[in-house]
């Protein structure tokens, strides 16, 4: 907290202040326009950070990561679009107030709610990733590979009803990251062209698999008019938003509490945390039926556990380079380029971009709540952006992106390429997540793997070593765990999926 | 095509590619690429093992393109590739000009008119013009120019 306090007048330095001011802004307008993720946003923005200072970088792209989060819900309420994954459930109660003509109270309730949670999961960071930055110091070769593993098998975990294609999606990507020449034996592997010698440059891999699927999506649906919106803001609402959330006590708590939790756990991310409170704040209220029905509670539920997973997500990836989600792992692309390596010397040597970065990210909170409150009577004009220029403007800016990260026009054909193949593999249900996790953690897998490798057979012996120790058995017994409940929750899935196909008969 | 089972295909296909040159690989070079096509061939056989449980329980989809925009977005796939190709001779801007107003007109649903056209590619200028201002003139990023320095 004393560093945090140090480092938060930082924040204030006219450049870090802009790039807050502009991440902000940027972040809602990305989450605003439906077909644009925050991974996405804060993938295309990694490669223009190259040119500012770390710390600045860094608190654009937190600024755009929780704004964005944030953002989501415009389309989501406005559109029935959820203008990002971790939106879904605030389209439940928010679309339907829109409909009623309560688009600003949804709207203001999102921010609000979106403010509590992130300063929420904010805190928790400040407080909590020290500790857990000196914890992972006890982490040997062996155990920051089976970290590394868990990371990977936890998003597979999550991959409902495609449990085979996330875990081969990892599997993958961790292939994918041993594409060039070997840093340990200097061997070329898989050189197919001399683009791919260095390897598979992160940032323009990251921009193709998030990128390019949701272009093409957009050029099928390019034609496709929706309907404009209109926004008449009322006086007084925000009182009134804020007098409400006196009540939602008990689903603001949850959102908090369980959303932070989910944040932290890699691979877990907004969208999970959204869906569990709303349908926990459900379950646990007196008058369930009113969920559903234009209720603000069920929007604050969503957005206060949406936002609360954003800051405890970094947690892991600046301590253990496990990033607890989709844009977390894209973040670890904007740290890389900045010779930022996640681990204990974030916190001890590079505390001061560290600090200023988490001082960055609070800060951020206030400025996505004041521009979101402002940006709700505009809202509608950004939603309102048409899918025929949409897939144009964005295909520019990934060129761009791609292209000026190594000034490498090869970088290019490689985020197109990857793209255009994730898509294709998209359509038969392959999720892009555990690819791109495989990749940034496959080099920590691998390196550490034959370094063990290289301990063990000095010392004690390979199975000695990678499967013994109270620390390694607590990550096997995760990366298990975490595996047995993806295949009991595959099993589930095609239950259901089972029921309601016999359902479907026989009607 | 049952989607189960050409996913099953891909992850097969996908392991061929990598396997193949993976021969070529020597001592810890090959380690870990191995261990991942091992595990990999084992998702393979258990994707294929579901998609056959999946079609006997009539439980798998079925892959088609009917009612996919196929022209329209093959059109559009192709003027990007084009872009992609053009990037360097004509220069980013030049070029990200040219393929956001001529796929932004084809793309609408609307009817082509003179003064759409002409309101479309001032739309178009203003928003390249942003990006060069911001990118080339303020921060100074390197990127393909066409002949003429733009």
């Amino acid at each position: 907290m004393e560093q945090f306090l140090l480092h938060l007048p930082l924040v204030f330095d006219w450049m870090n202040l802009l790039a807050l001011l502009a991440g902000t802004v940027g972040g809602l307008f990305f989450g605003a326009m439906p077909g644009l993720s925050p991974t996405m946003a804060v993938a295309l923005l990694v490669p223009i950070t190259f040119y500012m200072p770390p710390a600045t970088s860094l608190i654009l792209l937190g600024a755009v990561y929780t704004s964005a989060v944030a953002g989501g819900s415009i389309s989501a309420i406005l559109l029935s679009i959820p203008g990002a994954p971790a939106s879904i459930a605030t389209l439940f109660d928010g679309h339907t107030m829109a409909k009623q003509g309560r688009a600003q109270e949804a709207l203001y309730t999102t921010f609000v709610s979106s403010f509590i949670g992130g300063v929420f999961g904010v805190m928790v960071m400040i407080l909590f990733s020290p500790p857990m930055a000196e914890f992972a110091m006890r982490f040997g070769p062996s155990e920051l590979f089976w970290t590394a593993i868990f990371g990977i098998t936890v998003i597979t975990g999550l991959s409902s009803g495609a449990v085979l294609k996330g875990l081969f999606g990892g599997a993958l990507g961790v292939l994918l990251s041993t594409v060039g020449y070997s840093t340990l034996t200097g061997e070329p592997r898989f050189v197919v062209h001399d683009a791919l010698a260095s390897g598979i440059t992160m940032v323009p891999a990251l921009i193709g698999f998030f990128a390019v699927p949701q272009i093409i999506d957009l050029m099928e649906n390019s034609h496709i008019l929706l309907e404009k919106l209109t926004f008449k803001p009322e006086k007084g609402m925000l009182r009134k938003v804020v007098m409400a959330h006196r009540k939602y006590l008990r689903t603001l708590a949850m959102g908090c509490g369980l959303g932070t939790l989910i944040g932290v756990v890699p691979g877990a991310g907004g969208n999970v945390a959204g869906i569990m409170v709303y349908d926990q704040a459900r379950k646990l209220d007196k008058h369930p039926e009113r969920f559903g029905t234009g209720d603000p509670e069920g929007v604050c539920a969503s957005e206060c556990a949406n936002n609360a997973t954003v800051a405890p997500a970094i947690i892991p990836l600046l301590t253990l380079s496990i990033p607890g989600s989709p844009t977390a792992a894209v973040l670890l692309g904007g740290l890389l380029i900045h010779g930022l390596f996640p681990g204990p010397d974030l916190f001890t040597e590079k505390a001061e971009v560290t600090y200023t970065f988490i001082a960055g990210l609070f800060l951020a909170q206030f400025t996505m709540l004041i521009f979101g409150l402002l940006a709700s009577r505009y809202s509608h004009l950004v939603a309102n952006a048409p899918n025929y220029m949409m897939f144009a403007a964005v295909m520019i800016l990934c060129v761009f992106g791609s292209y000026c990260v190594q000034n490498s026009y090869e970088d290019v054909l490689v985020m197109f390429t990857l793209g255009v193949l994730m898509f294709v593999m998209g359509k038969f249900g392959f999720p892009s997540a555990p690819i791109v996790l495989g990749l940034i953690l496959g080099p920590i897998a691998e390196e550490n793997f034959l370094r063990g490798e290289m301990i063990a057979e000095t010392n004690v012996g390979v199975f000695n070593y990678f499967f013994t120790g109270t620390l390694n058995i607590v990550l096997i017994a995760l990366c298990v765990l975490s595996l047995a409940w993806g295949l009991y929750s595959e099993v589930k899935f095609a239950r259901k999926m089972k029921a309601q196909a016999a359902a479907q008969a026989g009607e | 095509m049952y989607k189960e089972l050409c996913s099953a295909l891909i992850m097969t296909v996908i392991i061929i590619l990598f396997a193949i040159p993976m021969t070529d690989l020597s001592g810890e070079s090959r380690e870990v690429p191995q261990l991942l096509i091992i595990a990999m061939s084992v998702i393979n056989a258990g994707q294929y093992i579901q998609a056959v449980i999946k079609i006997a329980g009539r439980l798998d989809v079925r892959v088609t393109l009917a009612g996919y925009p196929g022209l329209r977005v093959g059109i559009l796939f192709g003027l990007t590739v084009v872009y992609l190709m053009a990037l360097q001779t004509v220069g980013f801007y030049i070029s990200s000009l040219i393929y956001f107003f001529v796929t932004s007109l084809l793309a609408q649903p609307m009817k082509i008119t003179p003064v759409l056209a002409a309101r479309r590619f001032v739309v178009c200028l203003l928003c390249i013009g942003f990006l060069y201002g911001l990118f080339t003139v303020s921060l100074k990023v390197q990127i393909p120019l066409s002949p003429l320095g733009i």
